[in-house]
């Protein structure tokens, strides 16, 4: 394995649990790729190489591999991270869009729709105006 | 440690190329009915195929799921492959996994099915 190749040094640390992934899934997997296609011997396609160097325990594809599963679990777990707060907070303005609407319906005035007693209720009603506010996130 | 890529079929490891291939084309992995017909044009296993190229399995109607998902679908496991494609990537499914006869698969459960597939069918 050529440690002085930058990609396969971080994907041999990477495979061996040493270093976090510095490049992306795709970049590794490329690179599994592209070693098959450099290495394919004649009338052998790409695809056909990289299933021999896959079959052979070929330690460059392997560490590749793996370094692009850990690669892509990180970014997975990133993702989820970040997306947290946004369904947190999508929920609290959900549930108070809810109770809005609870105290529309109980405020109903005969003839009056659910919708319109919503309008005067923000007109007229502060803790309605308060709940507004929340909503919107003011 | 025992890295399951190199125990996988050629036929299948040669779709999973292709799918690298289309992804660097096309800037996204190919749809699950492309790599269902890549696996038949390769005699690879469908399931483990789903698996490499996308996570995803085969559902007990026959549909491509997500692996990732935990919900009312259950992914029907056909071969020792789709095992061995699932060990491969070092991912847990969330959904739920099942034998073709309908035994449940833990995830615990993965390697020891793999390993020993023809008693565990028999």
């Amino acid at each position: 394995m050529n440690l002085s190749d930058p990609i396969m040094k971080s994907a041999h640390h990477v495979a061996l649990g040493e270093w976090a992934p510095c490049y992306t899934a795709s970049e590794y997997e490329d690179e599994m790729l592209s070693i098959a296609k450099r290495e394919a011997r004649a009338g052998e396609s790409p695809a056909a190489a990289f299933a021999r160097l896959c079959e052979e325990r070929d330690q460059r594809i392997e560490a590749l591999f793996l370094a692009a599963r850990k690669a892509d679990h990180d970014a997975r777990h990133d993702r989820e991270r970040d997306e947290r707060p946004t369904v947190e907070r999508l929920s609290v303005r959900a549930k108070l869009m809810a109770d809005m609407l609870a105290k529309a319906k109980r405020s109903r005035r005969t003839g009056e729709t659910e919708e319109q007693a919503f309008t005067r209720l923000l007109d007229s009603d502060p803790a309605m105006q308060n709940l507004y506010k929340q909503h919107l996130g003011r | 440690m025992i890295h399951y890529l190199g125990q996988l079929s050629p036929e299948v490891i040669r779709v999973y190329a292709a799918a690298l291939e289309h992804r660097r084309s096309f800037g996204e992995p190919p749809s699950a009915d492309v790599v269902r017909r890549l696996a038949r044009e390769e005699g690879a296993s469908e399931g483990a195929a789903l698996v490499l190229c996308r996570w995803e399995a085969l559902s007990e109607h026959g549909t491509a799921i997500s692996l990732a998902v935990a919900d009312r679908w259950r992914v029907i496991v056909h071969d020792r492959e789709t095992l061995l494609a699932i060990l491969a990537t070092e991912r847990l499914p969330r959904a739920t996994l099942r034998l073709f006869d309908g035994r449940g698969v833990p995830n615990r459960m993965i390697r020891t099915y793999a390993e020993g597939w023809a008693e565990a069918v028999r």
